[in-house]
Formats: C-alpha cells, sequence, structure tokens
C-alpha cells in the first residue's frame, strides 16, 4: 500500500527515492513494497528534520529539480519514464554544479541508509552471499 | 508569544538548581549537587528512551535519539555532517564510548593562553579517578576484538607505528558498545544516582530563555511537550548550570540576549572516512568497532576503525556511486576507518534570522586540508600493508585507490575542500573559560562572566580541540565546576 503523502513535496521525494534505490536482490517479491515504503518514510521523515532554514530552500531546489526536467525532456520529472527519470537523476548527480549535485546526493544517502539496514534487505544479502561462499568453496573442492 | 501562551498551560516551578540538558556535563553536575543536598531540576529537550532495546546506531535510533535525526550540517569551505545527541542521557547515548583523559598538553596549553587557574594534571586527573568509578571504563574482551581491528593492528606493527588500545565506557565488554544496553551511558550511570538523591528530570522539556537582570537569573522559561498537550513552564532557580553541549548552550545564550564571547568560537575534530575491501570476508556488521588508535600522528591526526552497517558504507559510496554501486557486493569483505584531526580551523555559532536556529559555521584551515590529506595518506599505507585490496575513501572523483603509489600522493597534495565528504561528532569552545576576560566566557570552573548564579558546565567551556574523545574531559570538567560551586556555597545557602 502507498504511503499518503502530507504534501506535494513528499510525492516528489518518493518518486526520487524509488529511482535512487539500486536493483532489489532477486526472490524478494510481496517485501518489496514494505522496504520501499519503509525508505520512502525514512526519507521524508530525514527531509522533515532539516532546520527549517534549511528545509524550506531544500523543498524549493526539489521543485526546481522537476520542472528543470521540462527543459531537457519536455516533461516534468513526476511525469517521466523510468529510464529518463534515472537519466535525469544522473545528470544532476554528475554536475559541475555542487548545489545540484548536493540535491541528489542528500536523498541518495538517506535512501540507501535505510535501504542496506532495513532488516529484510540485510537478510536476504546476507544470505546471498552466504550461498555464493558456499559455491565458490564446492568449486574448489 | 502572547497568542502562543494562551494556548500553553502554565506552569511555575522553584527549585535550587536548575541544570538545563542531561548528558556527560548534565548528568554529573546534577547527581553532583543533589548528592550534596541540593534540590535539583533537570532540564531535557529529548525524550527518555529505553536504550536497553534498540541498537544505537540503527536508522530507528537515528530517529529516536538524534538532534535533527542527524541532520545537522555545518556550513563553510566544506559542508560537514554533525551529530549530537537529544535524549535523556545527551550524546552519551550514541557514542563510541571510547574514554580518554584530558592529554597534559591540552592541560599546560589551556592554562597559558586561556589563563585558566587551578587546572594541573593532577588535579584534574583525581576527577578522573572519581567518575570513572561509576563508569565501569574497562577495555575489551580479548575474545571479543573484531578483525577489522586485528587488521588495523596488524598493518600498524608492520610500518611499526605507535599503536594503543582506548578503553570505553561499557558494561557488556563482549558486545558492540551500540548494542542494547552495552553502554554505561548516563541513563544507565549518573542519571539513576541522581534520581536517587531526588533529582527532577522533565523530558520533552526545552528551554526557549533565560530571563535575567542586574546580573542575575531571575527565571527560565520552557516549552514542555506531552502527546496531548504543551505546557509553558517558567522555572525560577537560585543556581542555573546550563549543559546543553557545545552548540545548544550558545544558542540558549544568544537567544536570551547573553553574548559575551557566546558563540564566537567553535573548534571540531572533523573526520575523513574510508572503506577498505580485504579478500577475506569480515562481516564486520557483526564486530563491535576497532578499538585501537594509531597513535603516531597524534595530536594533528588520529587514525581509527569506525561503527560499520552495510547502510553506512552505502552512505560513503554516495559521492561516486555510478562508479562504486557495484562494490557493494562486496560488502562482508569491507570494513571502515578514519582519519580524523584536531582541527586547527575555526568556526562560529549564530542565530538564524527569524527561525532562532543555530546556524554552525567553520572554515577548514589550510592546514586541516593538508592533515586530512596526509591522513588519508597515512590510512591508506597503513591498511594496504593490512592487505587491503582497494580502498573507497568518501572524496568526490576519487573513487577508490588500488595501490600505495596511488595513495601517496596525498602526502604532498591536498584534495580540495569541495571534494572532502566530512563528518564530526566533536564539537566545544563555543563559552571558553579561563580568566581571561577578552576571549572567555566563563571563568575557571564555569560561571559566567557578569553573572552571580549562571554556570556552563559542557563541551563548551573546553577552550580549543582537545584531539581525543571529549566524554572524559566533560565529565571531569563538570566535576570541578560542581565542586567549586560545593566549596563556595557551603555552610551559606544549602538546605540542611
Amino acid at each position: 500500500m502507498k504511503p499518503e503523502y502530507k504534501c506535494a513535496s513528499h510525492k516528489l521525494i518518493s518518486e526520487i527515492v524509488i529511482a535512487l534505490l539500486p536493483e532489489y536482490p532477486k526472490g524478494i517479491s510481496e517485501e518489496k513494497s514494505i522496504v520501499e515504503n519503509a525508505v520512502i518514510d525514512f526519507v521524508i521523515g530525514q527531509i522533515e528534520a532539516l532546520p527549517v532554514y534549511l528545509r524550506f530552500p531544500y523543498k524549493i531546489a526539489l521543485y526546481k529539480f522537476n520542472f528543470f526536467s521540462l527543459f531537457v525532456y519536455g516533461r516534468t520529472f513526476l511525469k517521466l519514464g523510468k529510464k529518463r527519470k534515472s537519466n535525469y537523476i544522473k545528470m544532476w548527480s554528475d554536475s559541475p554544479l555542487k548545489q545540484m549535485r548536493d540535491v541528489i546526493k542528500l536523498l541518495r544517502s538517506c535512501a540507501l541508509l535505510q535501504y542496506y539496514d532495513h532488516p529484510v534487505i540485510l537478510n536476504m544479502i546476507s544470505t546471498k552471499n552466504e550461498n555464493h561462499e558456499k559455491q565458490l568453496q564446492t568449486r574448489k573442492n | 508569544m502572547k497568542t502562543m501562551k494562551n494556548n500553553y498551560r502554565q506552569e511555575k516551578i522553584n527549585t535550587q538548581i536548575l541544570v538545563i540538558g542531561s548528558g556527560a556535563g548534565g548528568a554529573v553536575t546534577a547527581a553532583t549537587l543533589a548528592k550534596a543536598g541540593y534540590s535539583v531540576v533537570i532540564l531535557e529537550e529529548g525524550e527518555r528512551i529505553d536504550t536497553n532495546t534498540l541498537e544505537t546506531h540503527s536508522t530507528e535510533a537515528m530517529k529516536l535519539l538524534y538532534r535533527n535525526r542527524g541532520m545537522t550540517p555545518i556550513f563553510g569551505n566544506t559542508t560537514i555532517a554533525y551529530v549530537e545527541g537529544c535524549c535523556v542521557g545527551g550524546s552519551t547515548e550514541i557514542n563510541s564510548a571510547f574514554w580518554h583523559r584530558t592529554p597534559e598538553d591540552c592541560i599546560n596549553r589551556w592554562t597559558k593562553k586561556y589563563k585558566v587557574k587551578d587546572l594541573s594534571k593532577d588535579s584534574l586527573y583525581k576527577l578522573f579517578n572519581e567518575v570513572e568509578k561509576d563508569l565501569t571504563i574497562q577495555y575489551s574482551d580479548p575474545k571479543s576484538i573484531s578483525r577489522s581491528s586485528s587488521l588495523l593492528k596488524k598493518g600498524a606493527e608492520e610500518l611499526n607505528w605507535s599503536i594503543q588500545e582506548i578503553p570505553r565506557a561499557q558494561i557488556k565488554i563482549e558486545n558492540s558498545q551500540f548494542a542494547p544496553g552495552a553502554k554505561s551511558s548516563m541513563s544507565r550511570t549518573f542519571i539513576p544516582a541522581a534520581i536517587e538523591h531526588g533529582v527532577k528530570i522533565l523530558s520533552n522539556s526545552k528551554a526557549i530563555k533565560i530571563n535575567h537582570g542586574n546580573g542575575r537569573v531571575t527565571s527560565v522559561l520552557a516549552v514542555s511537550s506531552d502527546k496531548d498537550s504543551k505546557t509553558m513552564l517558567t522555572i525560577e532557580a537560585e543556581h542555573v548550570f546550563i549543559s546543553g553541549g557545545a552548540v545548544q548552550t550558545p544558542t540558549l545564550l544568544l537567544k536570551s540576549n547573553i553574548n559575551k564571547n557566546i558563540g564566537q568560537s567553535i573548534f571540531i575534530h572533523p573526520m575523513l572516512k574510508i572503506a577498505a575491501m580485504f579478500e577475506e570476508s569480515l562481516d564486520s556488521h557483526k564486530d563491535p568497532i576497532p578499538i585501537y588508535q594509531i597513535k603516531e600522528f597524534m595530536p594533528d591526526i588520529t587514525i581509527g576503525g569506525s561503527v560499520f552497517t552495510p547502510g553506512f558504507l552505502s552512505m560513503l559510496f554516495c559521492d561516486n556511486w555510478t562508479l562504486n554501486a557495484t562494490a557493494m557486493e562486496k560488502w562482508q569483505n569491507m570494513a571502515l576507518y578514519y582519519a580524523g584531526i584536531t582541527g586547527k580551523g575555526i568556526g562560529r555559532i549564530r542565530l538564524f534570522p527569524f527561525t532562532n536556529e543555530p546556524f554552525i559555521s567553520y572554515r577548514l584551515s589550510k592546514e586541516d586540508q593538508s592533515n586530512l590529506s596526509k591522513g588519508l595518506a597515512y590510512i591508506s599505507k597503513l591498511l594496504f600493508k593490512s592487505g587491503a585490496k582497494k580502498l573507497f575513501p568518501a572524496v568526490r572523483n576519487l573513487p577508490f585507490l588500488e595501490t600505495q603509489n596511488e595513495s601517496d600522493y596525498f602526502l604532498n597534495n591536498v584534495i580540495p575542500f569541495q571534494s572532502m565528504s566530512l563528518s564530526t561528532v566533536h564539537a566545544f569552545s563555543s563559552c571558553p573559560m579561563g580568566e581571561d576576560e577578552d576571549i572567555c566566557a566563563v571563568n575557571s570552573f564555569g560561571k559566567t562572566y557578569g553573572f552571580e548564579n549562571l554556570y556552563i558546565s559542557d563541551a563548551s567551556i573546553i577552550p580549543d580541540a582537545p584531539g581525543v574523545n571529549p566524554q572524559g574531559t566533560i565529565m571531569a570538567l563538570a566535576l570541578r565546576n560542581a565542586k567549586y560551586f560545593l566549596e563556595t556555597k557551603r555552610g551559606g545557602e544549602l538546605c540542611q
């Protein structure tokens, strides 16, 4: 179930976060939405926890991010397809302008922190690596 | 203000001593004064959280225990991430619990430059003996030393570098200090002792203004919140001790128009993190953090190990995510380390217009830049000696290092300020102590200049960066201030 957003910036944050998340481990099914919602909730909480003098400029920067894609793709970020969203994010995160990079860096670092420390993901990546190690050991033997 | 007041319930409290903040400084102050017979109230902005059931470096802990959920930036020639606690027990609930006594060279510097009176190694270390009794300061169980620690030690020994195991304020030595209930933080030591002696703790209660006139604090205004309501507290105390930490203490004072040498300086220990990938699987996320620190380059540069989770590792990769994302697959072969420096730059705390929030700025000096760059070169050299195959520093456009030649480049060349991703958990000196009234905010025993009954006992009175984890210094100085207060007041107003 998708979380309800209290304001437009939360919807935008959630769309960026979804585009920022790495590929889920294979075999994940119904837990995927649990993880995704937990990450979105966490990131929104982190942005809302910023000092007020930083939170408002940051949200303005997010709106700029959304509308600037009109000049690149003729659509706002929210209306882009998955691939274009990903390319557009890459354009911002690799920008020579620090302010543009920082918009993405803040969201990415919060999203990855919660994603990789989520018990579902941690459990799955630990098991995956253990299985991989076992396979290597069997091959060596 | 008038409208806001009308929506709040009003309550008046009278006490002999009001302590604002319940961290390393506040808890010691409250417990010491309460034991001596004073009636004491502690105001704590944060909640009382049961850390017996919470891993204190988890994202859940960030939400509950950290100020701004860990989202406090320091602005300057590069942005530095700063974290501090905001809960009963303050930052002692979230720190690594490493325990250092104040280095002798710091004591000498403070007595000379800031003219701190009656401060010597002997006198301060006697106070350390007292606080250490209640904290179970101990070395780790040799059986529980993590693989990442052993690797740090191995590298240092091969290079013949001086290395030291750091003791910790820890109850369960076999566990990670971040494990539930592992640390002897304030909520498990000095706060229960204070409560036993009658101290009343008001959690979720934020001091918003100090009312004063004719060199005396007349009352403190605070807002106390619970789920359903807010209460405006007016606390009248004979003496007020502020122990909100290096950022919150000057913020409250500036809001209250008390500004002589307040927030004019702030020193920090900036830290550059690095991830090391080894051939073997380390499973660092299950281990305590590395317990060794490299002393070879102290006091300017300290090298050590950092707490590891896959989440923290991914955050470090953020600067070069496109290039390093695939390295996450090898997270079990990695550990996190840091090169920290004793900052030589200087910062300030100001109130942001309209919001009255603290705005923290800090300019790294050229020496800081050089030390951080050298720190990267040294830690890389050590980790390659320990067997690391690839290193990932938190530096933009420097995704990884594969040979020592690459890292040696930073012995003579500096990393651009804007490329460094730095963090800090140590801030001090925003209200320095000493007898030099031109640069100090409080006297040698924490009494605020120009006030009869206002004291500061926390990291903000430490005159400059000590170069070591400061919890011990904060606690010893708080005990020193409390004892001096008792000596000067004894026989006078103490209730019998």
